[in-house]
C-alpha cells in the first residue's frame, strides 16, 4: 500500500502534511477530501495551529495501535494508550482543553471526542460543589437573588 | 462569556450524561445558560449509596422527580445501583417510567434487599426499545411467558436469581452478547444469533446437571467453569476467532473439536479420556496459551502442536483463574511422532510464564527449542517457588543455552 500525504491547513495558516492513515481518523476530512481536488490543501477554518497541532499528535499516537498486527500484545498496549492518553489531557491547560473538545466534535474524531468529554466531566464538573463549578469554570451567576432563592427552592429535593 | 457556557445545548448535554444524574442537577444553579439543561440529559444514573439510611426518603424522592422530569426525547440509559433500604415498589414505578421513556439500556444492581431479591416489573420483560439488560446480585427474575425483548443486542446477569434462563433467552431474537456468571447453570443454550458469550460457574452442581451450548455465529467465547458437572457439550462454531476456556472438570474430544475454527484459544483443560489424533485440525490458530495448570497438560500441548499447522504464538502459563495450584508434573511426556508442521513453518514466539525446570518441563522446553527452526524469541520467566533461588535459575539457564539457536530469554 503507497503512503499517501494531505495537507492541512489550519485558520492562521499553519500547514501540517501528515499520513493520510492519520488524517482519516477524522470522519469530516474524507468529505472534504471529495468536495476539493484530491491533492489540494484542505482548509480548517476552525482550528487554529495549535490546537491542530495537538490534533495531529494524538491522531499519529492512535494509528500505530490500529496497525498493528493483533498478536499477543494487543492488550498491553490498550494499556499504555490509556495512560498515554491521561498524560496527554493532564499536560493541557483549560482553554486548550475547550478548543481540543470543540475541534474534536467539528473534525468528528469519536475517541478524541469521548477523551476529551470525559475529562471535562470528570475533573471539572463531577464530585464537585455549584461554587467549585463555577470557579472552575469561570461561570458568571447572572440570577438574581431572588431567582436563584427559586431555581434553589424548585430543586430543594436535590440538595439535602 | 465564560468558553463552555457557549458550547451548542448538544456539546453541554453530552458532557452532562457523563456524570451521576445529582451531579447534572446541581449544574442548574450555575447560571441561566445551564437552568434547564440537566432535565435534556438522555442518561440517568443513580447510586442510594450516597445517602445515608437516615434519609433514604431523600434519594427516592430526588429519583422520582428528576425522572419525572426528565425531557430527553429518548432515554438511552437508566443505571440504578441500590441497596439494603431499596423497595420493591419504587423501582417498578422507575422502570416502568423508563420503559414508557422507550428506554435503550437499563442496569440494575441491588447489593442487598432487607427482604430477599427483588422482582422487576414485567414492562421490562417486554420493552420494544431496550438493547442493552444489565441486572447484578440481589434480584429474581420472574420472567412472563410474554417475554418478547425484540430489539435486546447485550445482556449481563449477574449473581441473580435466574427463574428460567431459557425462556428469557427465547424472548431475545437478536441478542449478540451474553454474559452470565451463576453458581449453577444447568441450562441448554440454542441462540442462533449470538456473537459473543461469556459464562462463569461457581458453585456445586447437582448430580446430573451440565450445560449445553448451541450456538452457531459465536465469534468469541469465554468459559470460566469451576463446577463438577455431570456433562457439558458444546457445538461447533464455524466462525469463531477467540475462545478461553478454563474448566475444572474433563473435558472430552467432541468438547475441543468444537473449537477448531478459532484463531486464538486460552486453554486449561483436563481430558477425560486420551485425545485420538485424527479428524482435528485446528487449521486457523496462530495464539495458543495453554495453562500448566490442568492435569496432563502435557500431553494436551503435543495434541495441540501436532493438530495447529499455522500455530505462530506459544504462550504456557502457570497462572490461573480458579483456585487450584499448579502442581501438575509432566510426567512421562512423550514428544509427537514427528516433527511438528508449525515447527518447521510458522511457530516464532514461545514464551513460558513460571517455568518449573523439572525434569519434564527440560525435555519439552529442550524439544521445543531445537526443532521449532522457524523460532525467533523464547522467553522463560521461572517459577515464584525458584525466584530466590539464583543457583536453580542458573541451571535452568545453562540446559536451555546448550540447546539454544534461537535467541532466549531467562527473565
Amino acid at each position: 500500500m503507497s503512503k499517501k500525504n494531505i495537507v492541512l491547513k489550519s485558520s492562521n495558516g499553519i500547514i501540517f502534511e501528515v499520513e493520510e492513515a492519520v488524517a482519516l481518523q477524522s470522519e469530516t476530512i474524507p468529505y472534504m477530501i471529495e468536495d476539493d481536488c484530491a491533492n489540494d490543501t484542505i482548509p480548517l477554518a476552525n482550528v487554529t495551529g495549535d490546537i491542530l497541532a495537538l490534533v495531529i499528535e494524538y491522531c499519529k499516537k492512535h494509528v500505530v495501535v490500529a496497525d498493528g498486527d493483533g498478536g499477543g500484545s494487543s492488550s498491553s498496549s490498550q494499556e499504555d494508550l490509556k495512560n498515554w492518553d491521561a498524560q496527554f489531557m493532564n499536560d493541557l491547560d483549560q482553554s486548550k482543553i475547550f478548543n481540543l473538545l470543540l475541534a474534536a466534535d467539528f473534525l468528528n474524531i469519536k475517541t478524541l471526542f469521548d477523551l476529551t468529554c470525559q475529562f471535562v466531566a470528570d475533573t471539572m464538573i463531577k464530585g464537585k460543589s455549584v461554587e467549585e463549578v463555577r470557579r472552575t469554570l469561570n461561570i458568571e451567576k447572572d440570577y438574581t437573588s431572588e431567582e436563584e432563592a427559586k431555581a434553589r427552592q424548585e430543586n430543594e429535593w436535590a440538595f439535602k | 462569556m465564560d468558553i463552555i457556557s457557549q458550547f451548542s445545548d448538544d456539546l453541554l448535554i453530552r458532557i452532562l450524561s457523563l456524570v451521576p444524574t445529582s451531579h447534572a442537577l446541581a449544574t442548574s444553579r450555575l447560571s441561566k445558560r445551564w437552568q434547564f439543561l440537566w432535565s435534556l440529559v438522555p442518561k440517568l444514573e443513580y447510586d442510594d449509596s450516597s445517602h445515608g439510611d437516615d434519609n433514604y426518603a431523600t434519594f427516592t424522592h430526588f429519583v422520582y422527580r428528576s425522572l419525572m422530569s426528565n425531557k430527553a426525547p429518548v432515554l438511552e440509559s437508566l443505571y440504578l445501583k441500590l441497596g439494603h433500604k431499596c423497595q420493591a415498589v419504587d423501582i417498578g414505578i422507575w422502570i416502568d417510567t423508563a420503559v414508557a421513556h422507550r428506554v435503550r439500556a437499563l442496569t440494575v444492581d441491588i447489593l442487598s434487599s432487607e427482604k430477599g431479591p427483588i422482582s422487576l416489573p414485567s414492562s421490562m420483560y417486554t420493552c420494544e426499545t431496550l438493547e442493552t439488560l444489565i441486572l447484578w446480585n440481589c434480584i429474581r427474575l420472574d420472567v412472563p411467558f410474554s417475554v418478547r425483548l425484540p430489539s435486546l443486542k447485550i445482556m449481563e446477569l449477574k449473581d441473580v436469581d435466574i427463574g428460567s434462563l431459557q425462556r428469557l433467552l427465547s424472548g431475545c431474537p437478536k441478542l449478540e452478547t451474553l454474559a452470565v456468571k451463576q453458581d449453577n447453570l444447568d441450562v441448554a443454550l440454542a441462540l442462533p444469533s449470538l456473537l459473543r458469550l461469556k459464562m462463569t460457574n461457581e458453585g456445586i452442581a447437582p448430580k446430573g446437571s451440565g450445560f449445553v451450548i448451541d450456538a452457531p455465529s459465536l465469534v468469541r467465547l469465554c468459559i470460566k467453569d469451576d463446577v463438577l458437572y455431570d456433562f457439558h457439550r458444546i457445538e461447533y462454531m464455524p466462525q469463531l476467532e477467540q475462545a478461553y476456556v478454563d474448566m475444572t472438570c474433563g473435558a472430552n474430544h467432541k468438547f475441543l473439536k468444537a473449537f477448531t475454527c478459532v484463531r486464538t484459544l486460552h486453554l486449561c483443560l483436563s481430558f477425560s479420556e486420551v485425545l485420538s489424533p485424527c479428524g482435528m485440525i485446528f487449521h486457523n490458530l496462530v495464539l495458543l496459551e495453554l495453562s500448566t495448570c490442568a492435569q496432563g497438560w502435557w500431553n494436551l500441548l503435543t495434541h495441540m502442536l501436532q493438530n495447529s499447522p499455522k500455530l505462530k504464538y506459544l504462550i504456557l502459563t502457570d497462572e490461573h483463574e480458579l483456585d487450584f495450584p499448579s502442581i501438575e508434573t509432566p510426567d512421562c511426556w512423550k514428544p509427537p511422532i514427528s516433527v511438528p508442521n508449525c515447527f518447521s513453518y510458522s511457530l516464532e514466539d514461545f514464551e513460558w510464564d513460571g517455568y518449573n525446570g523439572r525434569r519434564g518441563d527440560r525435555e519439552i522446553a529442550t524439544y521445543l527449542v531445537a526443532h521449532a527452526t522457524r523460532l525467533k524469541t523464547a522467553v522463560f520467566s521461572p517459577a515464584d517457588s525458584t525466584r530466590d533461588d539464583v543457583g536453580e535459575r542458573y541451571r535452568m539457564l545453562q540446559d536451555l543455552a546448550s540447546v539454544a539457536t534461537p535467541q532466549i530469554f531467562f527473565e
